[in-house]
């Protein structure tokens, strides 16, 4: 058992390594640099430009400057955004509280949601709920997300003025009230997604599940319904579910880009989209380093469950 | 109910409650820096320019020209040395700094020293080098020395420079000064002084009540960011947010639904056109396959109807671009003849040319090459876009094929500096005097990394721009450039397209004044809000 | 069999609806009431609410938004298919040779997966943007599919790995059918529940992502049509243009609904069909 976990542990860190050094390259190989948004003025040209990348180091050799890197993030030093004006780190510390909280947030209602919507459609299987249910989630999945983010906003923000548009916090709030009340829309939308992925896969899963000998038989031996479903069911069901969740995982560390634009959430999907946009090399590199070590603990979390959950896989 | 709300609004009608109101801003963009010297976008100076003042102030006519117009800010007055080679600027005593400090020639002195050092990279220091140095006379008198007389002498010294506290910067080395803690929370001279910056998020800045130039009328100015511009626009149209410095046409016609919001149209500083490669994409050596030749290039601006285009993108908030400069500028001139819409001559030219169209093809072809090249278009700006689809279009019915490269605000920077295009359409932001000029139209800005994206090149043109440039009255000057316009106008380097007219977002409650067409938070300390909000009481 | 079929009629609907779509985009060009690129008249018809003459309205630059809409099924359709095939076709292979391999090789093959997973999908799709250029729909199509099908083979790894251990396929082994036929009778018909729904989700994601790429310039080439980049016009002002959001929205729900109903119905046919 201990060295599975020193095993899994190196190649975790494998991983890391090989993500974070290709996002390196590759980010710097997109045209441009990291000062293109204050070209906009007749007195700031292309050579100008070009003694701030000098200045900054981006145009020692590819090598060079990813050693540079490396040491400095070994010493705790992620770099400066040049987006933001401010030290990665400091960027990072106000963005990924707010995209934990929301993620964190949708996932728990969005995977419990799912997965109770799912497994009801999966035990009245065929009867008028589950249709029902299964072309309203049908459906809500066909439509872009986008669209639905927007639709949410406009109604409950723009046109009932029932919540705030975007941010995370009001003026002179930032107590709990005032950010359940900017977390609403936002989480609600996300759970929204995340529910209507899952009890899609969930019913699949327990269906096909359904037909197993081993059912007919629990069910021959007259047990309940619900016990059938809660001991054998539901747990042969998860399997593929929690695979699912495990890759819905990592947007707990790097958010959705879309929900928190549209939403103006001030977290980790913002922070990674525009500073791609800005070719903000070292954010993007930072914030690849923790997304991969999200998707890493979340893969081994998952598998983990997994070999728990059914110890015939542990076998192997 | 009703009585209860005039009650309110008699009660905040009063300037006592107006001095504690909140004005909030959205806005897209968060400042590159919130020191001036390093900021050159309209985002971030709207920011930055609350918390730093100049030496002196533009006037309304936005001269450059000498000190006409010019109003006293930090400095109280000035004089100039008989020769015109020295200006001694007379500090205000009762500035002071955020932190008490008064405000004093020293520094003036070190805001100079460290534009023009170029570890600093502070944007603008070309532009600074026409003036020599900075000298302290006394504590309140800082004189600047010109080695010659030009006639942006004041407006350099006394507009473009903004004095820095140099007792809290002096630990901080010219090359860190850009990412140092004092560059996102610095100590300014202003009316207003920085509460908070939380990133993606918001600017706070609180009201300097001992300000020398009188307590501002708002108690605090927030600027709200969302980096989707619908966001900021549904924050305006809800009444969260009191000001939007543009909105795009289809948020003005939307605009008539919300009662409480009302459209403030201020002319623009902007200008967007299609620049013509002139050189070789790849050998830039030689010229341009296709738009080395001046007669196709105006057969092509020949073909687009500009006036349709500018009211297709912005109804009746636009006008055709005029040359290169926008109707704002002093020297602006409206009167000079533009190449006309005309899709016959266009149709003509270019069959003279020997681009000829064979029975069966929509696109014309001389000696085997099709009349055919690409544009480099912003893909983020919905404006561009369109005016691409609409030229397009255009050059279409006159048989030649535009296709459109659609590329992220970095990559098309990129490929634009690399002169890497057939063409592409470009948006400027002048100054407001003339001095870009020559590095956006003239040899000067030919060299590698220079801002002459076309490739234009006429003796004519910089003959007069340089002596418009250095003409030492504003008449002169108009006449001067209107030589140097007659000639790169004919010359069609560009389809100047437009011009859009600004259109801001205001709730009701705010008192607008005339907004600034360069600047249009310049009286900002000044405006007033009726105060009625939960976000009006603020404790001072 | 058929028969059953035929006479179900959420599958006679829903293959209706799909062979419709499939006619239109083969036919759109004559069913189309305008050219599609064709601008009508930009001073009057720009960005005008739905109408005896343009039932679905008109475009920022005065395009016919229901000539687009048929138009652009044509890129949408193709696009979507070649991306969700290239999507399932990944990551079934990976997937079944990760749950099928030797532990060392299972390692590796998902801790790439996971490696793949981490990446940035906007710095991948925006350093093929700078390698290529805008591409043509088809290979366009297949860079999504290329760059989305990770999570699929997860799933299709976990599901193998749950189903082998299951009573019906232990048994099939005790009784000494060989692996193959395990694999082919047993395993692999159970997993196209599951597969369904992710081919149905990808088949959904694909016009909202063209739409994205659209910002990035990378999307299909103005002045060509897609749902998505008709979709990219207007997606942030559902309110003010709603007939640019609406349609191609409602298009495409009727493609992914239509299409999951055809699968679902299908699956159910064969799976008993073949239990029988």
């Amino acid at each position: 058992m201990g060295r599975a976990a020193v095993v899994r542990l190196l190649h975790a860190l494998g991983v890391i390594a090989v993500v974070v050094t290709l996002t390196f390259a590759l980010a710097r190989l997109l045209p441009g640099d990291p000062f293109a948004s204050i070209a906009d003025h007749p007195s700031v040209d292309a050579a100008w430009r070009a003694r701030l990348r000098t200045t900054y180091g981006f145009d020692e050799p590819l090598l060079a400057q990813f050693v540079r890197w490396c040491g400095a993030v070994l010493r705790g030093d992620l770099g400066y955004s040049f987006s933001a004006q401010r030290p990665v780190r400091e960027l990072l510390a106000h963005a990924l509280p707010w995209t934990l909280l929301l993620s964190s947030v949708a996932l728990t209602v969005g995977g419990v949601l799912g997965i109770a919507l799912g497994s009801g459609q999966a035990v009245r299987r065929g009867g008028w709920a589950d249709r029902l249910t299964g072309s309203t989630t049908l459906v809500l999945a066909s439509i872009p997300d986008v669209v639905v983010a927007t639709a949410v906003l406009v109604l409950f923000g723009q046109r009932l003025r029932w919540f705030p548009i975007g941010g995370a916090t009001g003026l002179d709030g930032g107590g709990a009230g005032d950010v359940a009340r900017h977390l609403v829309l936002p989480a609600a939308t996300l759970a929204l997604l995340v529910a209507v992925t899952l009890a899609r896969f969930h019913r699949a899963a327990m269906v096909r599940g359904a037909d197993a000998d081993y059912l007919l038989a629990a069910r021959a031996s007259g047990l309940s319904r619900w016990r059938i479903f809660w001991r054998h069911a539901l747990p042969n069901a998860i399997a593929p579910t929690l695979t699912v969740i495990g890759v819905l995982l990592p947007i707990l560390l790097t958010g959705t880009i879309f929900v928190e634009k549209v939403f103006a959430w001030p977290g980790m999907g913002s922070v990674l989209a525009n500073a791609v946009l800005a070719r903000d090399y070292h954010v993007v590199t930072a914030v690849a380093l923790l997304s991969t070590t999200a998707v890493v603990v979340a893969s081994a979390a998952i598998d983990a469950l997994l070999a728990w959950l059914d110890p015939r896989t542990r076998a192997r | 109910m009703r009585l209860l709300a005039l009650l309110a609004v008699l009660g905040c009608a009063s300037p006592d409650a107006s001095r504690t109101a909140t004005l909030v801003v959205a806005t897209s963009a968060e400042p590159s820096s919130l020191l001036p010297m390093f900021v050159t976008e309209t985002q971030g100076r709207a920011v930055s320019e609350q918390l730093f003042d100049r030496l002196s102030e533009i006037g309304p006519g936005l001269n450059t020209v000498g000190d006409a117009g010019f109003a006293p800010r930090l400095a109280e007055r000035w004089e100039w040395s008989a020769d015109s080679l020295r200006i001694a600027f007379h500090l205000d005593p009762r500035a002071r700094w955020h932190d008490g400090q008064p405000v004093r020639a020293i520094d003036v002195q070190r805001a100079l020293q460290l534009v023009k050092d170029s570890r600093t990279t502070a944007p603008q220091a070309s532009d600074f080098g026409a003036i020599d140095s900075i000298s302290v006379t006394d504590s309140l008198t800082a004189t600047a020395w010109f080695s010659r007389r030009s006639p942006q002498q004041f407006y350099l010294a006394g507009y473009l420079l903004f004095p820095v506290p140099a007792h809290a910067i002096a630990g901080i080395a010219p090359d860190s000064l850009r990412t140092s803690a004092f560059a996102r929370a610095p100590i300014g001279s202003g009316p207003f002084t920085l509460v908070s910056w939380l990133p993606q998020d918001r600017i706070e800045l609180r009201a300097v009540a001992d300000h020398y130039r009188g307590a501002p009328t708002l108690g605090r100015v927030v600027w709200q960011y969302a980096s989707e511009a619908s966001v900021s626009v549904r924050r305006l149209f809800a009444g969260e947010a009191d000001f939007m410095e543009t909105l795009s046409p289809p948020d003005v016609a939307e605009l008539a639904k919300y009662p409480e919001v009302r459209a403030v149209g201020y002319p623009s500083f902007d200008y967007t056109l299609l620049a013509f490669n002139a050189r070789d994409p790849v050998r830039h050596t030689q010229p341009h396959p296709l738009f080395g030749d001046r007669a196709l290039r105006r057969a092509l601006t020949m073909a687009v109807d500009r006036q349709q285009l500018a009211r297709a993108l912005f109804d009746s908030l636009g006008a055709p671009g005029l040359g290169p400069f926008v109707r704002a500028q002093a020297f602006a001139d409206t009167t000079i003849p533009a190449i006309p819409f005309d899709v016959v001559a266009a149709r003509a030219t270019l069959d003279s040319l020997g681009w000829r169209l064979g029975a069966n093809d929509s696109i014309r072809t001389r000696g085997g090459k099709r009349l055919a090249w690409s544009t480099l278009v912003p893909a983020s700006s919905k404006n561009r876009q369109k005016a691409a689809l609409i030229l397009q279009a255009a050059f279409k019915a006159v048989g030649a094929e535009m296709t459109i490269e659609g590329l992220d605000f970095a990559g098309f920077l990129a490929r634009q500096d690399a002169r890497r295009f057939d063409a592409a359409i470009v948006g400027w932001r002048p100054n407001a005097g003339a001095v870009s000029l020559p590095q956006t139209w003239g040899r000067a800005g030919l060299r590698p990394g220079g801002n002459n994206l076309a490739s234009y090149a006429s003796d004519t043109f910089d003959a007069a721009v340089d002596s418009g440039v250095n003409a030492l009255s504003p008449v002169e000057q108009r006449r001067l450039l209107r030589r140097a316009f007659e000639t790169i106008i004919a010359d069609a380097p560009a389809i100047w397209l437009y011009e859009p007219r600004n259109v801001a977002g205001a709730h009701r409650r705010v008192a607008v004044p005339a907004l600034r067409p360069d600047a249009w938070w310049a009286d900002l300390s000044r405006w007033t809000v009726a105060a009625r909000l939960p976000r009006d009481t603020v404790t001072r | 069999m058929t028969a059953r079929l035929r006479r179900d009629p959420a599958f006679v609907l829903a293959a209706a609806i799909l062979g419709a779509w499939v006619a239109v985009a083969l036919l759109a060009p004559q069913l189309a009431p305008y050219p599609s690129d064709l601008q009508l008249d930009l001073t009057r018809l720009r960005e005008s609410a739905p109408s005896a003459a343009h039932w679905f309205g008109t475009d920022g630059v005065s395009r016919d938004v229901l000539s687009r809409l048929l138009v652009g099924a044509r890129v949408t359709l193709l696009m979507g298919a070649i991306a969700v095939g290239t999507s399932l076709g990944l990551g079934v292979l990976w997937g079944s040779a990760a749950a099928l391999s030797p532990l060392w090789l299972d390692r590796l093959l998902m801790r790439t997966i996971d490696a793949c997973l981490a990446f940035p999908r906007l710095v991948l799709l925006l350093s093929v943007a700078a390698a290529f250029g805008q591409l043509p729909p088809i290979p366009l199509a297949v860079v999504l599919g290329a760059t989305g099908w990770f999570g699929t083979a997860r799933l299709v790894r976990a599901e193998l790995r749950a189903l082998a251990e299951r009573s019906w396929v232990v048994a099939a082994r005790a009784l000494g059918a060989p692996e193959p036929r395990i694999l082919r009778r047993h395993v692999l018909p159970a997993l196209v529940g599951p597969l369904a729904v992710a081919a149905s989700l990808a088949l959904a994601a694909v016009v909202p992502l063209e739409a994205g790429l659209t910002f990035l310039g990378f999307g299909v080439r103005a002045p060509a049509a897609s749902w998505g980049s008709l979709l990219a016009e207007a997606a942030d002002r559902p309110d003010a243009l709603w007939w640019m959001v609406l349609f191609p929205a409602l298009a495409l729900v009727s493609v992914v609904a239509s299409a999951t109903v055809v699968g679902d119905r299908l699956r159910r046919h064969f799976d008993l069909g073949d239990r029988a």
